[in-house]
């Protein structure tokens, strides 16, 4: 794909096209692998030694958590096409990620909060980890709520990308705050694939998962984003030919 | 019934299953209902323009 094509498919009209096309090429294949994943982790995959099966908290909480920083990242690289190319799709998409992404973060603290009873004996403590996820779920809202209170389109595509480049910060904090610092949160499970800390039973479940839920994802933003192009070119010539061929 | 019981932590494992279940389907669904309330939006401003 050369620039020509980049920007062709930067265009409102292209992206719109091209995101409701895309939206079953991402959701089908990411509701397969879910289930699979689901399969594998609460039935196939063995107990833990340790944990037995509480363990399998595993295939919601690390494939959300992982997702929920992807999320942010994507967002925040979305932010910042949009304030080099003044992009209206870039924006838009930026705009599109901001409520799954605080569902995930949602998810990856609730999930952790489960899996944290039973095996800590408490489900919150402020330790660096869980803080950190904490605040990337603030970031989240504060995106969508700094979105809600400006009335500008402009002003407030600016304002909420400023604060998802501000946060970026966050990521590697989150990343890494399981070594900088003595927390209750375990070390990462498959920071590194040749040498991950599960045995390969237990690790194709979480695999799959993680991409169920990537592909899932991308399914529900293709259409969040098309919703959202849609609204903001309501004026234009290809939006009011779209919605004629409708009827 | 063992599957189920997860070892005593089903409450635990089940509820990370139903809470994930419940946000993605949330998701989705407002995905699509946004997209058919914009849709709306649209017609009825081409209609009073």
């Amino acid at each position: 794909m050369n620039l020509k094509q980049i920007y062709k498919y930067g265009s409102p009209p292209n992206y719109f096209k091209l995101s409701l096309k895309a939206e079953n090429w991402f959701l089908i294949p990411g509701f397969v692998l879910i289930i699979i994943g689901c399969l594998g982790g609460l039935f196939i995959a063995p107990p833990d030694y340790q944990m037995g099966d509480a363990y399998r908290i595993i295939y919601f909480h690390v494939p959300s958590a992982y997702l929920s920083m992807s999320a942010y990242a994507y967002m925040a690289g979305a932010a910042l096409v949009g304030i080099v190319w003044r992009s209206n799709v870039a924006f838009s998409v930026a705009k599109s990620i901001a409520p799954f992404g605080a569902s995930l973060t949602f998810l990856a603290l609730v999930t952790g909060m489960l899996w944290g009873k039973p095996m800590w004996g408490t489900a919150w403590v402020w330790d660096a980890r869980l803080t950190s996820q904490f605040v990337l779920l603030l970031l989240f809202l504060g995106y969508i709520l700094l979105h809600l209170s400006i009335r500008e389109q402009r002003k407030a595509d600016l304002a909420t990308s400023v604060l998802a480049l501000v946060g970026v910060i966050n990521l590697p904090i989150i990343h890494y705050s399981v070594v900088w610092w003595s927390t209750l949160h375990q070390a990462s499970t498959i920071s590194k694939l040749s040498s991950p800390s599960i045995t390969g039973d237990m690790l194709w479940p979480l695999l799959v998962m993680i991409f169920g839920y990537g592909f899932f994802f991308w399914g529900v933003i293709c259409r969040v984003a098309a919703s959202e192009i849609l609204k903001r070119e309501k004026r234009s010539k290809w939006a009011k030919e779209y919605i004629k061929r409708l009827k | 019934m063992d599957m189920l019981s997860m070892g005593d932590y089903g409450l635990f494992v089940w509820s990370s299953f139903l809470i994930s279940f419940l946000v993605f389907l949330i998701n989705y669904i407002s995905a699509q209902r946004q997209f058919i309330s914009v849709l709306n939006e649209v017609k009825l401003h081409n209609e009073n323009e």
